[in-house]
């Protein structure tokens, strides 16, 4: 805290002639007040805040910066392991023509990211980055990439000292195609105990060290794109499921295909995705205890696109990393302005599908694979004046709460309307109305939503969930929010429900809450 | 509390300066997967418009859809130069290339950050956040998230760049 005093206190005035060079920075506090609420079974503590400070020093080839985080008691539903009050980066980096240095903490992908990411994702409380060195050399035509990297990962607000993490990646481009490969390897320096007795118990010792790689590819001419990438990951604890809610500990590699392919000719375009998963979890460290989602070095987003309307987004697709398989395909297009069916103003229709299956060897007792997740979802836009818009959405919905590990699925149809309206130039209002039609789970729902906008500072808005298929629980909510430049500060209270929130294709777990809570976003 | 509201007024003092930051040294890549120096974009004579967006943010569609308008309409004796920066990550990337390319935004160029490096440079915390830099590459106007009737603000933001 002292330290981000004094680069604030020592640049100020130089910034201005940039003498000094630049300084750059962003604050982000989120704070909630929770309440009581018999209707989803109180409250897990009195109140929440995360808190962040990060500043950026740049000064023609040399850089500095730092994020200092603060949790006086987190949010409730993030990880446990964000407490307290810590630098969670520091970094100096110098650039040099083709070559990038950086000392300190950074974020890096490899690839996709199934063998190496390390990001920030605040919603998620991610932030797994490395503290320790990078070295990225660049040919001069940037046809050829090499990096060099290690460090140890952070988890909670420092970096933690149970593990170290190395690893290289070379890719090189020419015309449309391009090659890459990487190697990574996950050095444990401090094996939990816990973990290693169950390793004694399986007959073998939990490993010092967890090699990954990966291979990749792509080609892209004219709307055409194509990408394939391999991974693999060498014998790492594992807890196979059996029957009975028994486990058994051994030592089990990993694999992953991924394959992207997308096309774009005038208003339309197409993408779909295939990936399959065999053991492709990579901890920072492997425990006993249940695992944070921040413990992990790569990334395994789920397939299926994560869903924004509220009742549509109620059962998201995790990703189940011991072993699926799946597609996910989305087809674009646009009638345009003065077409028959464009009208004046054009109009999209988006078509999109999801299916993922639990492979069978990594559920007990199973040899075929069983479905997981199914989406089809279609969404059409119109624009019927300047002025008035439609969204008509449906989204076909069927999940395994098992993930597969059960036959049973859970069928849930979701149709949404869309509506938004400009008044003035300046004010406007937007209107959801959504339903859930579904014989399972909590059976049916509905929700509606208004928004009033005010451009270009101030919007209000109104929402209520409706469970009346089972639970006759409303969830209602209300927000405001001002903006001016980089800065805003948004007011919320209402009643959330207990279920998976996710960002960016990562979920983690939402207990219920009630409450009010202000978030305030800055960045200059 | 004491430090924290030491930070917060210092941090006020220092949002004097962030007009006028140059435009981040980073790398952005194209439709296409080659790479662009987000610095070559600036011609030393028009400003030009970054708008970062995201597959899942409903706000970004609206605006893009609203810019698009906004470029379609344009009259200016300077062309209006507006960059639509996707923030998808790489697992996204090939629906966010789909998604620019099938949504009838004319006019606006894609361009994707798919290692968030712009994302770190602008310290952007969620989107959309537009940031207008004029000819000589200072950042002249910002603004986070989206409300119809913004890009009136920001159309006047721009051509006050011109107009300096």
């Amino acid at each position: 805290m002292i330290l981000s005093l004094l680069i604030s206190a020592l640049f100020l005035t130089p910034v201005a002639d940039g003498a000094w060079g630049k300084l750059s920075g962003a604050i982000e506090s989120n704070t909630v007040y929770y309440v009581d609420d018999p209707a989803t079974g109180g409250r897990l503590h009195e109140w929440g805040s995360n808190n962040w400070l990060k500043l950026d020093w740049q000064r023609d080839s040399l850089s500095a910066g730092l994020q200092a985080e603060w949790y006086p008691q987190a949010l409730a539903g993030y990880p446990s392991e964000l407490k307290g009050a810590g630098l969670s980066s520091l970094y100096f980096g110098w650039r040099h023509g083709a070559m990038d240095l950086t000392v300190g903490s950074f974020h890096e992908q490899l690839g996709s990211g199934l063998l190496l990411r390390s990001w920030e994702d605040r919603d998620m409380g991610i932030n797994n980055s490395i503290t320790g060195g990078r070295l990225v050399l660049r040919t001069r035509d940037k046809r050829l990439t090499a990096k060099i990297l290690g460090g140890m990962p952070k988890y909670g607000v420092w970096p933690t000292l149970k593990t170290a993490i190395a690893g290289t990646d070379v890719s090189a481009g020419l015309g449309g195609f391009t090659v890459g490969a990487g190697v990574v390897d996950r050095i444990c320096i401090t094996a939990e105990s816990g973990i290693s007795l169950l390793a004694s118990a399986g007959g073998f010792a939990v490993p010092q060290q967890v090699v990954g790689w990966s291979a990749r590819a792509g080609y892209v001419a004219g709307g055409f794109s194509v990408k394939a990438e391999y991974v693999g990951k060498s014998p790492d604890f594992y807890a196979e499921q059996l029957s009975g809610a028994r486990e058994e500990y051994k030592l089990k590699g990993g694999n992953a295909q991924l394959l992207e392919l997308s096309y774009a000719a005038g208003g339309f375009s197409g993408s779909l995705t295939l990936r399959r998963l065999e053991n492709m979890t990579n901890r920072i460290f492997n425990t006993t205890s249940s695992p944070s989602v921040a413990n992990t070095i790569n990334y395994l987003p789920a397939l299926c696109m994560q869903q924004t309307y509220m009742l549509a987004g109620l059962n998201p697709y995790v990703t189940y990393a011991d072993g699926e398989i799946g597609f996910q395909g989305d087809l674009y297009y646009t009638f345009r302005r003065g077409s028959a069916l464009g009208g004046r103003y054009g109009m999209k229709l988006h078509v999109g599908g999801c299916w993922i299956d639990a492979l069978p060897f990594a559920l007990p007792d199973r040899d075929v694979p069983w479905l997981a997740y199914r989406d089809i979802n279609i969404d059409l836009e119109r624009r019927w004046t300047r002025d008035f818009r439609t969204v008509f959405f449906v989204s076909i919905q069927e999940n395994s709460p098992t993930h597969g590990n059960r036959k049973r699925t859970d069928a849930q149809n979701v149709f949404v309307v869309d509506a938004s309206y400009r008044i003035t130039p300046q004010m406007a209002v937007r209107a959801e109305l959504q339903y859930l039609y579904s014989q399972e789970l909590t059976k049916d729902w509905m929700a509606a939503l208004v928004e009033v906008s005010f451009a270009p500072h101030w919007s209000v808005s109104v929402s209520d969930m409706y469970n009346h298929g089972s639970t006759g629980v409303h969830y209602f909510n209300v927000s405001a929010r001002y903006t001016v430049s980089s800065f805003s500060v948004s007011l919320l209270a209402g009643r959330n429900r207990e279920g998976m929130v996710c960002s960016g294709g990562v979920c983690r777990w939402q207990p219920a809450w009630s409450g009010a809570g202000l978030r305030v976003q800055w960045s200059f | 509390m004491k430090r924290l509201i030491l930070v917060a007024a210092l941090v006020l003092l220092s949002l004097q300066v962030a007009m006028g930051q140059d435009i981040p040294a980073v790398s952005l890549t194209d439709a296409a997967g080659k790479t662009v120096a987000l610095r070559s974009l600036q011609d030393g004579k028009t400003p030009f418009v970054l708008t970062l967006w995201m597959t899942t943010c409903k706000p970004c569609m609206k605006e893009l859809e609203a810019l698009t308008d906004e470029v379609l309409d344009w009259n200016g004796n300077f062309p209006l130069r507006i960059y639509a920066v996707s923030m998808d990550d790489s697992r996204s990337l090939q629906r966010a290339i789909a998604m620019a390319s099938g949504s009838g935004w004319e006019g606006i160029t894609p361009l994707f950050d798919v290692n968030g490096d712009l994302r770190r440079a602008l310290n952007v915390s969620s989107v959309p956040q537009v940031f207008v830099y004029d000819a000589k590459g200072k950042l002249a106007y910002t603004h986070i998230g989206y409300v119809p009737g913004d890009e009136a603000e920001l159309i006047k933001q721009v051509l006050k760049c011109v107009s300096k």
